[in-house]
């Protein structure tokens, strides 16, 4: 496969020269439509001649193809070595760019004037439009450049389900009620998955309805799935909406995992750790059975993008609904792919160590052995409040947005609350909410200063620590009143880019400098906590009841509130 | 920092009793105009400690017309309501300090800030 050939573009245009300019606009209105980049333009200087050439009117053409097999390739090859042609997916348009402008001088003039093929062909010159920064990746994988490739154990079976059957099942889903505390909604049914722990959870099961267990039969008859499922998610997407790529994990379900689409055609893409890529669409009423290598070692998800680009042909996407089923696996997994298998891989810490500026070298967290008793353990001093104070502004920058629970627990408070934010950070909750009065605390001064709750209790190092923070916050408020902790969670949401094994950590923040050279990094000290553990840390607490305890956003959290003086 | 919040501090050394509030010494304050809401401030009224409102009030200069006692304060009366508005929030002190009156220890005031965190030999 060419390089060349992986670099599919998107354009809308018109083939009249005279429309050059309106085509431009046209190409953003489709840009935007479609997320996709335009690598060409229209020179600053109409009379400029370049080294690209925009060529219309041309013979159809099926753009996922290969572009030295177009016709154009061969004639203006021979004014000179062609760098690379792009073909416009729809339009009978094509770029092509020579190594020097005076080939294109004169293959512009030839074909001008002999056209191509005996047809009129209208020829502009161009100019290379660089992607921009920020700017969605402008390549859409096109299905057909990865056709021949074969993932072991990924079986796609087209029409498992009828179109009566697909809307059919469809309706009854939609009969049902729908979760959406997700960015995309979702029905659960058998053994609940919990994004927040990436487990299943045992405890809450909801029946199958028959029409669900007759799919699992169809599928189990027909070797999609190997065991009978006893989980089934299903998720909603609307067009734009994907999923990031991700194995399932190992541990969690026993080989075999079907996806049934209903709806709209979609197309997945597989990634191997050893950077293939395979795209397959899946259309609705297919069944996709992932199983062995595919379902092991092969990663799969969806771009956020409305829609895909499938044998050269645009589809657009719709609602589409997935049916996952699974069988969730109580033991340790014994696949054959232990680079990628939770079970296998035993998490063992690499050995980090910090030069210090008094010439010291040592494990940051060889500290915390020291940190008992301590009343400002050195870890927090050198990895906590000097890593706040170095990192304030850029470490503003990057929290601005208020989590949606911690918003609503203040906005709930009664009119007149006075609430203190410990560990405010850059302030981002003070106008959250205008009937109460925020008072904002912070350790380091940096952040203060951008503002006037990002959690504190995660940077500490003694649980001895932890409980007098916990008090202190008791100390603050009435009889009555409440304390919301967050704290950071060793289980990671899929959102999150960290992932952390064990329950006190090293983590690296990356910090842009000033001259554009490397980021610095500095060293944060956190401890990680489990679930249970905050609520286990408060049980010894008599004078406050816990009134709440949850996952949010990567944080367990609690709610507190002081059912009495402390020493009544 | 406007009186409301300074109302809520204690000194932290541990030698003080938190009891007593903290003397400011002002540099330099300014006003900000903020939206009065009656409601609000009398819930505010109802939470604060009255005796150290208006000797901060006075050390800033804005106690005066200000009533004596929380019992005098009369909710109908919005000229004088605004004057209490006014004190204990739109007061900002941005420069100076807050002085520990059991122990002298000053904690510094910047850009509006006060800085009360102790030196490791304080704690």
């Amino acid at each position: 496969m060419r390089k060349e050939t992986l670099s599919l573009y998107a354009f809308d245009f018109s083939h009249q020269p005279t429309q050059l300019a309106m085509s431009m606009r046209l190409s953003r209105k489709f840009r935007k439509a479609t997320g996709l980049h335009i690598p060409y333009k229209r020179p600053n200087d109409p009379a400029a001649e370049t080294r690209h050439l925009y060529c219309a009117n041309l013979p159809e053409h099926d753009s996922s193809q290969d572009w030295r097999s177009h016709p154009l390739f061969p004639v203006c090859s021979e004014f000179g070595e062609v760098e690379t042609m792009f073909l416009v997916p729809y339009k009978p348009v094509a770029y092509v760019t020579f190594v020097d402008e005076g080939s294109a001088r004169k293959a512009c003039s030839f074909l001008r004037e002999s056209g191509l093929s005996g047809k009129l062909v209208h020829v502009q010159y161009a100019e290379a439009c660089e992607k921009r920064p920020g700017e969605p990746n402008p390549a859409i994988p096109c299905t057909s450049l990865s056709k021949d490739l074969v993932v072991e154990g990924l079986i796609l079976k087209e029409d498992f389900l009828s179109p009566e059957e697909s809307e059919d099942t469809l309706n009854q889903l939609d009969e049902l009620e729908w979760e959406s505390s997700l960015s995309r909604r979702v029905q659960h049914f058998g053994f609940t998955f919990d994004y927040a722990t990436r487990r299943v959870n045992t405890l809450k099961t909801r029946a199958f309805p028959p029409f669900l267990l007759r799919i699992a039969q169809r599928a189990l008859r027909e070797k999609l799935l190997l065991f009978e499922p006893d989980q089934c998610t299903v998720n909603e997407y609307q067009p734009g909406q994907g999923i990031r790529s991700h194995v399932d994990t190992h541990s969690a379900f026993e080989d075999g995992i079907l996806s049934v689409s209903l709806g709209s055609s979609v197309v997945m893409e597989f990634r191997s750790p050893d950077g293939l890529s395979k795209n397959v669409q899946l259309k609705p009423g297919s069944a996709l059975s992932m199983q062995g290598e595919s379902r092991y070692k092969w990663a799969h998800g969806i771009s956020n993008r409305k829609s895909d680009l499938v044998d050269g042909k645009f589809v657009q996407r719709c609602r589409r609904v997935s049916m996952t089923f699974r069988k969730i696996k109580t033991s340790p997994c014994k696949c054959e792919f232990p680079e990628q298998c939770d079970s296998q891989l035993a998490p063992i810490p690499k050995p980090r160590t910090v030069q210090y500026t008094d010439g010291t070298e040592l494990d940051p967290l060889t500290l915390l052995h020291h940190a008992d008793g301590d009343k400002e353990p050195e870890i927090e001093r050198r990895h906590v409040h000097e890593v706040y104070d170095t990192i304030a502004s850029h470490f503003s920058e990057t929290r601005y947005k208020p989590w949606p629970k911690v918003a609503a627990f203040l906005q709930g408070l009664p009119f007149g609350s006075i609430v203190a934010d410990v560990g405010c950070g850059n302030g981002r909750y003070l106008a959250c909410a205008k009937h109460i009065a925020v008072i904002a605390l912070d350790r380091c001064k940096g952040l203060v200063e951008h503002a006037t709750e990002k959690a504190v209790l995660h940077h500490l190092s003694t649980p001895a620590r932890r409980l007098n923070a916990i008090e202190e916050l008791l100390r603050l408020v009435k009889v009555g009143g409440r304390v919301l902790i967050y704290a950071w969670a060793k289980e990671q949401g899929s959102e999150s880019r960290f992932h952390f094994s064990n329950s006190d950590e090293m983590v690296p923040w990356s910090l842009p400098t000033t001259d554009g050279k490397d980021n610095v990094h500095v060293q944060r000290y956190c401890h990680l906590y489990v679930e249970d553990e905050l609520p286990r840390l408060c049980e010894g607490i008599s004078y406050a009841s816990v009134e709440r305890s949850y996952w949010d956003c990567s944080n367990w959290c609690v709610e507190l509130i002081k059912v009495k003086e402390r020493n009544e | 920092m406007i009186l409301l919040t300074h109302n809520m501090l204690a000194s932290p050394m541990k030698e003080a009793s938190k009891q007593l509030h903290l003397k400011i010494e002002c540099e330099e304050k300014v006003e900000k105009e903020q939206e009065y809401n009656a409601d609000f401030l009398n819930r505010m009224i109802e939470r604060i400690d009255w005796n150290s409102f208006c000797a901060a009030a006075q050390s800033l200069d804005v106690g005066n017309g200000l009533p004596e006692s929380k019992e005098q304060v009369d909710s109908s009366n919005e000229e004088q309501m605004k004057k209490i508005h006014h004190a204990l929030m739109e007061v900002d002190v941005v420069k100076g300090s807050l002085v520990c009156t059991e122990t002298g220890r000053k904690f510094p005031i910047a850009a509006g800030i006060p800085n009360m965190l102790l030196n490791q030999d304080e704690l």
